[in-house]
């Protein structure tokens, strides 16, 4: 059957053919002149042919775009959440945290102003007693007077640092340039011609600086006394008049100008007695009523410290307490 | 084709001018009409897929399954399906819906002119067998892969093409 097959004149001729040797194949051939297509034709091939090679380096340069546009950005999100995070937490902090233990002398005098003012304003909507009206102006002029020493001072006062320094340095020397704001009531009372002298000499013994004060308030300079017993003085003529309303007694000797009698440990004494800031309101700045909780422990006044300090601790539940304090805080009294 | 699946343009260019007359004379005898638009169309669906060319198989094999597709792509734009011979029915009954205008030039001998008639009365499926064995160079296995038929199929309709084209010549000849 296969020699039927191969005797086929048709398959032999397809067979021929295949192998590539036949008139047919060499005829086609001769057909396949130059063949040429319309040019525009070509070019659209060839364009698009170079657009699509020409975009592929656009094509890398994207994709290396993308590479780097990552994590470039995860971290600059990283860097800026972090940075917002700290600045945030550092503001959170300083609005949590309790004002700096000695706070500046601006923050002070401005405190202190305060004080002041609001002094004037609790004795002018007390009611007070008859005559006492007279008062209320000289109290205003004292209390003037009194701001312009703090004033002097305050440098004094500006750290922590500062202040231990001077300490220390009044220890050693025994002159004490501590600021009398700052002195315990007790040693305020100790005060060598606090007591004896009456209001305006006291004020008279103002230092030179303080000259536009005194004269404004007609009082002659003394040189005799230091300018630290001169706040002493007023500091404590501010107490008694804010306290006039409590002390009457006091207040009348206040109206009338004359000097106290007692002697230095009859004023301490009275001086002991009589409520302090906090008792009668706690408006002192947590510093003052530090100072004041510190100069009861050297009082040896403890009960009414560890009140104070109560008192204080609940008011101001974060503020530093210096170590004296936290050692007395830390002593059991039965 | 690989240099130019790596971006290389010139690579193209060398590709286009070996195989664009083949792909234009065998879009010319088989349509008769609209080779240029056909070879363009060819071309493009190249380029678009040039980048994702492996080399699993021969590339003329790949490229001529292109050209093939475009083509079969305008059979159906045209008559919404394959002409009939594709199907192999008779193939003698169906000739004269399949006959194209033959490409023909006045360059050409009288011999080469007369068998390019011949090719141009062919039914459509065995012309494409002869135009793809002449022009592509392919053997039937891979006619077979392109036209997605069998061998046997291929060599059937070449059988047919052969014959008809010989018998033509041969009258031609006596005459």
């Amino acid at each position: 059957m296969s020699d039927n097959r191969n005797n086929d004149p048709v398959e032999k001729s397809l067979d021929k053919y295949l192998e590539g040797d036949s008139d047919l194949s060499r005829l086609y051939s001769a057909s396949k002149t130059e063949t040429t297509a319309n040019e525009s034709f070509d070019l659209a091939i060839l364009d698009a042919a170079k657009q699509s090679v020409g975009s592929k380096p656009a094509m890398l340069q994207r994709s290396k775009l993308k590479r780097w546009a990552v994590p470039t950005s995860v971290a600059a999100t990283l860097l800026l959440s972090t940075s917002l995070y700290l600045h945030n937490h550092q503001q959170l902090d300083s609005l949590q945290s309790p004002a700096p233990y000695a706070p500046s002398r601006l923050l002070l005098d401005n405190q202190r102003a305060t004080d002041l003012l609001e002094d004037e304003a609790l004795d002018r909507t007390v009611p007070s007693p008859e005559g006492q009206t007279e008062s209320h102006s000289r109290i205003e002029e004292e209390a003037m007077f009194e701001l312009d020493a703090l004033k002097a001072e305050a440098p004094a006062i500006d750290t922590d640092k500062q202040y231990e320094k001077k300490k220390s340095q009044s220890a050693v020397t025994g002159n004490s340039s501590e600021p009398s704001a700052l002195k315990p009531l007790s040693q305020k009372a100790r005060t060598p011609g606090v007591a004896s002298l009456p209001v305006d000499s006291a004020d008279a013994g103002a230092p030179e600086k303080d000259s536009k004060s005194t004269a404004r308030y007609g009082i002659t300079p003394s040189t005799s006394r230091s300018q630290a017993e001169m706040k002493t003085e007023a500091r404590q003529k501010k107490d008694q008049v804010t306290s006039s309303v409590a002390m009457p007694e006091l207040q009348k000797e206040a109206r009338n100008d004359e000097p106290p009698q007692e002697s230095a440990k009859e004023f301490s004494a009275q001086m002991e007695s009589e409520p302090t800031d906090h008792q009668r309101g706690g408006r002192d700045t947590p510093y003052q009523w530090l100072k004041s909780i510190e100069s009861l422990i050297k009082a040896g006044k403890v009960h009414a410290a560890k009140d104070e300090l109560e008192a204080f601790e609940i008011r101001y539940p974060n503020y530093p307490l210096p170590d004296r304090i936290k050692k007395f805080k830390e002593i059991k009294f039965q | 084709m690989l240099e130019y699946a790596g971006g290389s343009y010139e690579a193209f260019e060398t590709l286009y001018a070996r195989h664009k007359g083949p792909v234009l004379r065998f879009y010319r005898r088989q349509t008769g009409t609209a080779a240029e638009e056909l070879m363009q169309e060819a071309f493009i669906r190249l380029i678009k897929v040039h980048e994702k060319y492996t080399q699993t198989a021969s590339f003329r094999t790949y490229f001529w399954t292109i050209v093939r597709t475009t083509l079969v792509d305008y059979y159906r734009k045209l008559n919404r399906s394959l002409p009939e011979s594709y199907n192999d029915a008779d193939p003698d009954q169906i000739l004269a819906d399949e006959r194209i205008q033959p490409d023909i030039s006045a360059d050409h001998s009288r011999q080469v002119q007369r068998l390019l008639l011949l090719v141009a009365d062919l039914p459509s499926a065995q012309r494409e067998v002869f135009l793809l064995r002449e022009e592509a160079g392919l053997s039937l296995p891979e006619i077979a892969e392109v036209a997605g038929t069998s061998v046997d199929t291929v060599k059937s309709r070449l059988r047919y093409a052969i014959t008809k084209l010989r018998h033509g010549m041969e009258v031609a000849d006596e005459r």
